[in-house]
């Protein structure tokens, strides 16, 4: 029997939200026999409801509330509705992600102290380094199942389409080419089978082999007893008694319902659209800017990575779907090194597209049709493609903000996403861009073209950390800076985007804020 | 019955006017085909050859066969029929000023396609083009045939053992 708490049951942690973020928190809580509730907004799917299809998958999993992508890019004509590509399920944009596990370099912590001010950016350090990060690196790499020195588990075979790439890195130079780290089985661990190499990926690893909290922390969690997931429970506000403490959180259930649960702390991890949103929306006589608002930063640096695509046609077929979607890591430009033009880095990561995304994503403008589209598609066996994953700067008004009138379903203000790039994102990608031409020029690909930015799945920034309370939103421990027993514990927290995918650093993040909350209980301070 | 007889000839008559497609038009299902086409087509062939020409401009690929481009484009002459028709008399117009014939019956398909340009904007063009992007890609029939995509792997165990790392870079 599923355990079950109390409505009024203020013993509870509330975890909003069950991916990296809330679903490793849930799990390393209950491990320390530390009872949550996760209000998950989304269904929960099982092994079976799990496709190679990217279209059904999309529809199934994706978060297609309401929402008003804004501000100077493509993304704004492109898919005005659909800001951000993460996932309403129990188990979170894990059931999405690509595996790619790569930790933030030790410099990416410090950017501001590295380089200093940089006109229009909203720089800042975070308030940890890398070595306080490190062991939970390890922890966080053990407990995914990382390939590489962490678990001991090989790197995976590189496929057909991360050798085309790695065939022209290496002949313009580059060194630093490795098929991991991935959070993807080449071994069976943790009671979860390798990987069999069957590509989708990102529409959810139906053998398990990928880590996702879908089908490792909320199943373990749930079966501590010290854990009770709600699916189709949306948060709509956080509560606060009279001494500006988070007594409880209001949620709709699946028919619209209300409920109140109370908690003796709450843990918000909806990622970084939904997590400012709750802030935002949970204002109060005490709070009118929002919940852990005082210094004005709730929503803004959101940052989504620099990114684009560059595919190149190949001489022969490479079946470039054929194996993990996200396959290569190519290293060499990930340093911080000014004389390019840029500060931060980017990482090239090898990837594919199955022929409904290839051709909804090639090129989505008004203008995307036509023979140059088909002829690409016409060699769809011969591509070969890369994403850049490149720093992106945080800036003020970046940000999420509650739409003037427009309500979604819940009665709540719609969020609008706004994003512009700083002119260092724009050379952060287009030397990306470059290079990545470069590469598929000396593999021999008889053309090349770029893929502009689909919708965002690394979305992070919007409740950031920071030393001091006037310059963020929470703590080193994710903890807010207003409200003691108000935590943050999903990618908003970042203070950098890194020129890493943001997963492994989630996971990190979380593992080190359970040990947190654990020993702030144990000293009866929560 | 003789109303959709009349539509197969009609039709007919329209298709085989498409550029470049007579012989696959033929082969494939104007002819002697009449049960194969859907309710819609045989009804108003004259929207639905339209709608054909200009599917088969905004994603041309010769070989897939009309049938792939009609299907899916079906829905919208029933569910969205004041902007489809709207739409294809105002490309008509255009085309009657720029060539003195209707859009379909333009013979050089850079002709068609300047004409769609103009209007590429436009909702009419968008819905048919994003109704398409999905009904024509989005079907299986046509993944391993005409693109090498084979699609759904799980079944078979991924590629684990068919062919993940099998290229050999012979060519530099």
């Amino acid at each position: 029997m599923a355990t079950r708490f109390d409505y009024d049951d203020d013993s509870v942690v509330v975890i909003i939200g069950s991916g990296a973020g809330g679903g490793t928190l849930a799990q390393a809580l209950a491990k320390k026999g530390i009872d949550s509730v996760v209000l998950e907004a989304g269904k929960r799917y099982q092994m079976n409801d799990i496709e190679n299809d990217e279209w059904e998958m999309f529809k199934k999993i994706s978060w297609l509330d309401e929402r008003v992508t804004a501000g100077p890019r493509q993304l704004t004509e492109t898919f005005p509705g659909l800001p951000a590509w993460i996932v309403k399920a129990v188990g979170g944009s894990t059931i999405h992600w690509a595996g790619v596990s790569l930790r933030f370099q030790p410099h990416e912590f410090k950017l501001h102290s590295e380089i200093g001010d940089l006109e229009g950016a909203n720089l800042l350090d975070w308030p940890i380094s890398y070595k306080d990060l490190e062991p939970y690196y390890v922890k966080a790499e053990r407990h995914m199942g990382v390939t590489g020195d962490s678990t001991g588990m090989p790197y995976h075979q590189w496929n057909n389409n991360f050798k085309v790439l790695a065939a022209g890195a290496e002949r313009i130079g580059y060194k630093q080419l490795r098929s991991g780290p991935m959070a993807i089985n080449t071994e069976e661990y943790d009671e979860r089978g390798r990987c069999m190499q069957a590509g989708f990926c990102m529409q959810g690893c139906r053998f398990g082999a990928k880590w996702s909290t879908m089908y490792s922390d909320i199943p373990r969690a749930e079966a501590s007893g010290h854990c009770e997931v709600r699916p189709r429970s949306m948060a709509l506000k956080i509560e606060h008694d009279d001494q500006g403490r988070a007594t409880a959180v209001v949620y709709a259930d699946g028919d619209g319902n209300q409920h109140r649960q109370r908690a003796r702390a709450v843990c918000v991890a909806g990622n970084s659209i939904e997590s400012p949103r709750l802030l935002l929306n949970s204002h109060s006589s005490m709070f009118p800017d929002g919940l852990a608002n005082s210094s004005g930063q709730v929503g803004q640096n959101y940052m989504t990575h620099a990114t684009s695509c560059i595919f190149g046609v190949m001489p022969k077929p490479v079946h470039m779907y054929r194996g993990t979607t996200f396959a290569g890591i190519i290293s060499d430009e990930a340093r911080l090194d000014p004389s390019r033009g840029f500060v931060g880095g980017y990482t090239l990561e090898v990837m594919s597209l199955g022929v409904p995304f290839f051709a909804k994503f090639m090129d989505p403008s008004n203008a995307g049709w036509g023979r140059d589209v088909t002829t690409a598609l016409d060699k769809y066996d011969h591509l070969s493609g890369v994403w850049i994953c490149g720093e992106d700067l945080p800036m003020e008004q970046n940000g999420i903000t509650l739409h003037d009138t427009r309500k979604d379903q819940y009665g709540l203000p719609v969020p609008v996403v706004y994003k512009g790039d700083h002119p260092n994102d724009a050379k952060v990608r287009s030397h990306g861009q470059q290079q990545a031409r470069r590469c598929y020029e000396a593999a021999g690909a008889e053309r090349i073209f770029k893929v502009p930015d689909f919708p965002t799945s690394h979305n992070v920034g919007t409740n950031r950390m920071s030393a001091r309370s006037e310059d963020g939103v929470v703590n080193q421990w994710g903890q807010s800076h207003d409200i003691d027993n108000l935590f943050v514990s999903d990618g908003s927290q970042f203070t950098s985007s890194g020129a890493e995918n943001p997963t492994l650093t989630i996971v990190a993040l979380a593992l080190r804020q359970a040990d947190h909350i654990a020993e702030r209980m144990q000293r009866q301070e929560l | 019955m003789s109303h959709s007889q009349r539509a197969s000839t009609v039709t007919r008559r329209r298709f085989l006017t498409l550029s470049g497609q007579g012989a696959l038009l033929v082969g494939g299902m104007a002819l002697g085909a009449g049960s194969l086409w859907p309710r819609w087509a045989l009804a108003e062939p004259d929207l639905a050859a339209g709608l054909l020409r200009m599917g088969r401009d905004i994603y041309p690929h010769d070989a897939i066969p009309d049938a792939f481009y009609l299907t899916p484009l079906e829905p919208l002459l029933e569910n969205n029929r004041a902007l489809i028709a709207d739409g294809l008399a105002d490309l008509n117009r255009r085309a009657r000023d720029a060539h003195g014939t209707d859009y379909s019956d333009i013979s050089e398909e850079a002709d068609r396609a300047a004409l769609l340009r103009e209007i590429e904007d436009g909702d009419f063009f968008q819905t048919v083009r994003g109704t398409l992007v999905v009904g024509l890609y989005d079907n299986n029939e046509l993944w391993e045939l005409y693109f090498g995509y084979e699609g759904s792997s799980w079944e078979q165990g991924g590629y684990l053992y068919r062919g993940f790392d099998d290229l050999e870079i012979d060519w530099l």
